[in-house]
């Protein structure tokens, strides 16, 4: 019973790193129809950043976090602006080709400057838990799980009361209204890719802090926000937080039952039963 | 004896009822108009008897054959053929492409087939366009396009959803000839259309949808009097006011006077 | 006139390839092997990518059972090499079949996705299956010479050219090209979208089912992450797309430009050539989005008036 109790928190912390980093996925998809590849690439990149900001300046991680927002908020509107705009119009995949592109490129780059070794970020409470009722709650995970719920709210606040949050929201709602309206879609488009770069970057500190990556680690994480995303259904705000949580749960209590070789089998049975069962996603839009 | 027999049909998007209770059916050989204001349904109605969507509730049969559970490829071999509102070709093929596939897809073979094509891009006038890809073409051609796909199916049914938008006198004229040439060799039409000068010139029957209901079913010139087509139309206070004015000037007869609302 | 010149020119590529293995050393035979390969799966990619416009993001996932399949056939089951090898493509034909049957439902990226994660489920199946050679991969008896297998590879390449010709030349082509254009018009004139979509993905399935049972021959050593690696798939469909998607020269100039190229960048540096890999895909979203080949007929006159496209200028 108390093992299975265990089982249950675990997989419940976990979907907090799965669901900030859907937060981020399902936005870009929801939005701009737009499926970013590297996106597990920009969370790894993120990772690399921290372990920087705590050698060089000696931030600690958790603190780094809005910096390391900043960052990818900046540098993902100049890659929507420069980049990703200049094709997201002509067809769906030419952009899952572009981002794949520059996920080759990041991960490559990554290589040449990280080396291919696998990496940690060394903090004094990376790998201590708190206790509570006698149950282990991991400092890192649990901080993940508030912060998704924070993150949460504040991303439907925006959405729904602020200027630009309801530019986006318009824009989602397909371009032709939206620029009716006088919104100018590419500066749209790069606010909301800015967003979800910094999302996605605060997902990733904490991927950093709770696993060991290396440049390579990028796919699995996109491949995950993919899964929790379809999930929650695409572009609702809540879908990432139900998402992620059912994603953890199955796959901590299904590893426990089958044995950590089967975890594939069960996320990516699971999504391709969801697909096919509800063709046009889970709640989402059609592509 | 009737081509086609809709049965309480309904279709809900979501909460939304956009088609109730509908039921007629159509007589082969005749043309009917599918008259009504935007989103009355009629695109619906004609995507739920042409397959390409399916029925909340209700029947539809084609000479006494089920169809609301047919995939709308089968309803196509049938020969029940549809143009759509919103055009939709095959890009990526020629024009000839276009109407050749079709008349390939209910078996149709060698020196036939391209006689048969050759047929119907002369009829629909776009013989001189036949190489061209048809995303290259304009909105009317486009229109033209569909309708000489959908003939190439061979069709006793051929519903037409609004193939005369944007055309200019001349074209309607022309296109008017062309399905009362349609008519003759025997081909039952529902014909959706904004245009009254084109329903009043080829409909032997007119059904009108307003909010997803059948409001009025009868002759052209019967139906246009009716008050409350009008008022589906152009809402009741310009009745209400037309028909006061009517009054006044001693022409309240052009009126259905026992549907008048006093 | 223009078809003479085309057939004339696919003679002349096809005898200078068959002149590599005489003419030149190992290594490049090797190399060209490879090729081949890549021009045999891209061309299989290119039927359901391409010309049907369901762009599959696993289809390694054919090439990976099919080799694991024939592995696991002829070294456990101690089937001969050829029984195993068509029993392979074609249970993996089947298999390509059956999934498309539900996953070819889906539009757009959800397509993608599902065929990624039919993908990744598949490797994930064959890991944990001790039949198919569990996570530890297997060895195959050892046969046949380099030349040998370029040969065969060559003529898998071929087989897949000469498939997509004969369907862009055929009604049934011009079923995919429309279901491509328009899917709910192709099924208003009668076209079973179902069973076109369904037979253009086995079809797909079996090209690259037969590419994996000669690799694994080919290799004698197969083991999943690498039959699997999702990579390979990008690389079919950026190879097709960079060549021309719907063409049947297409993907053998972009599996031919892509092999050369990454010769090239490893001659440089051996981490240089992913990112020199990396950076052609992005080159090619961008300033080739239609191809070297270009797409099919346009070109001239071929101005842009897609319904979905919004100048960004704004």
């Amino acid at each position: 019973m108390h093992l299975w109790l265990q089982v249950l928190v675990n997989g419940i912390l976990q979907g907090g790193i799965l669901g900030i980093s859907a937060l981020a996925f399902s936005l870009q998809w929801g939005v701009m129809n737009l499926i970013n590849l590297a996106h597990g690439t920009f969370q790894v990149l993120a990772a690399y950043l921290t372990v920087l900001i705590l050698q060089h300046l000696g931030l600690d991680p958790l603190l780094a976090v809005p910096l390391v927002f900043i960052i990818f908020f900046l540098g993902g509107y100049l890659v929507q602006f420069f980049l990703i705009n200049r094709v997201i119009s002509t067809n769906l995949f030419m952009t899952l080709l572009l981002t794949y592109g520059m996920d080759f490129v990041l991960a490559n780059l990554m290589i040449l400057f990280f080396t291919a070794d696998y990496k940690s970020i060394n903090t004094p409470y990376a790998n201590s838990s708190w206790q509570l009722f006698g149950l282990q709650f991991p400092i890192v995970r649990s901080v993940a799980l508030l912060f998704l719920i924070v993150l949460s709210v504040l991303l439907w606040l925006f959405l729904e009361y602020s200027r630009p949050g309801r530019a986006i929201r318009a824009t989602s709602m397909g371009t032709e209204p939206a620029r009716l309206m006088g919104l100018k879609i590419p500066h749209v488009y790069a606010l909301t890719f800015a967003l979800s770069s910094g999302l996605a970057a605060t997902g990733g500190v904490f991927f950093g802090l709770s696993n060991a990556f290396s440049p390579a680690s990028g796919g699995p994480l996109t491949v995950g926000a993919f899964v929790v995303t379809i999930l929650g259904g695409v572009g609702t705000s809540w879908g990432p937080l139900v998402g992620g949580l059912i994603l953890g749960v199955l796959d901590a209590v299904g590893s426990v039952i089958f044995g950590p070789t089967y975890v594939n089998v069960i996320t990516f049975g699971l999504l391709l039963v969801i697909l096919v069962l509800r063709p046009n996603g889970v709640l989402g839009r059609a592509g | 004896m009737a081509i086609l027999e809709v049965k309480g049909l309904g279709k809900d998007f979501g909460g939304l009822r956009v088609l109730d209770d509908i039921s007629f059916s159509l007589a082969e050989g005749t043309v009917t108009g599918l008259i009504g204001p935007n989103g009355a349904g009629k695109s619906t109605l004609v995507n739920l008897i042409a397959g390409s969507d399916r029925p909340t509730r209700g029947e539809i049969y084609f000479f006494s054959r089920p169809l609301h559970k047919l995939p709308s490829w089968r309803i196509a071999r049938l020969g029940l053929a549809r143009t759509f509102q919103i055009t939709r070709i095959f890009k990526d093929l020629t024009l000839r492409e276009n109407v050749r596939l079709a008349a390939w897809t209910i078996g149709m073979r060698g020196q036939k087939l391209e006689a048969e094509v050759d047929r119907l891009l002369a009829l629909t006038e776009l013989a001189d366009k036949a190489a061209v890809l048809s995303n290259d073409l304009t909105l009317p051609d486009q229109k033209r396009l569909q309708l000489a796909r959908a003939l190439a199916l061979q069709p006793k049914l051929l519903l037409l959803d609004e193939v005369m938008a944007g055309l200019n006198p001349v074209e309607l004229d022309k296109a008017i000839l062309l399905l009362n040439r349609l008519r003759q060799q025997g081909i039952t039409m529902l014909v959706i259309e904004h245009l009254m000068r084109v329903i009043m010139n080829i409909s032997d029957r007119v059904i009108v949808l307003h909010q997803g209901q059948l409001i009025a079913d009868g002759q052209p010139s019967e139906v246009v009097g009716l008050s409350q087509v009008q008022e589906a139309y152009l809402g009741s206070r310009y009745v209400k006011s037309k028909a006061a004015e009517m009054e006044v000037s001693g022409l309240g007869g052009m009126l259905n006077a026992g549907n008048q609302e006093s | 006139m223009k078809r003479q010149r085309n057939m004339f020119l696919a003679a002349c590529v096809l005898l200078l390839a068959l002149c590599i293995p005489p003419l030149t050393n190992d290594y490049i035979v090797q190399v060209g092997t490879e090729m081949a390969m890549y021009a045999a799966l891209a061309g299989g990619w290119n039927l359901i990518g391409g010309l049907t416009g369901y762009p599959s993001f696993g289809n390694v996932a054919f090439f990976g059972l099919g080799a694991m399949l024939a592995g696991a056939l002829s070294v456990n089951a101690h089937w001969p090499y050829w029984l195993a090898a068509i029993a392979s493509v074609l249970g993996t034909g089947v298999f390509a079949l059956l999934l498309g049957l539900p996953l070819l439902r889906l539009k757009g990226h959800y397509f993608s996705i599902a065929t990624l994660a039919l993908a990744q489920a598949t490797l994930a199946v064959v890991t944990n299956t001790k039949f198919l050679g569990g996570g530890m991969g297997m060895s195959l008896p050892i046969v046949g010479s380099p030349g040998i297998f370029y040969y065969v590879m060559l003529s898998i390449a071929v087989l897949s050219a000469l498939i997509t010709y004969l369907l862009i030349h055929s009604e049934y082509g011009n079923t995919l090209l429309a279901i491509k254009s328009d899917e709910v018009a192709a099924q208003a004139v009668g076209i079973n979208t179902v069973l076109a979509k369904s037979s253009a993905f086995a079809l797909s399935g079996l090209l690259g089912a037969m590419a994996g049972v000669v690799y694994a021959i080919w290799q004698s050593y197969i083991d999943p992450p690498t039959v699997f690696e999702p990579s390979i798939t990008v690389l079919m469909l950026v190879m097709t797309m960079m060549g021309g998607a719907g063409t049947v020269a297409g993907p053998i100039l972009g599996a031919v430009l892509i092999g050369i190229l990454t010769q090239l960048a490893m001659a440089v540096s051996q981490n240089a050539s992913s990112l020199v890999l990396g950076l052609g895909i992005i080159a090619v979203v961008l300033f080739l989005p239609k191809g070297i080949m270009g797409s099919r007929r346009s070109g001239k006159g071929g101005k842009r008036r897609g319904k979905n496209t919004f100048p960004l200028r704004g």
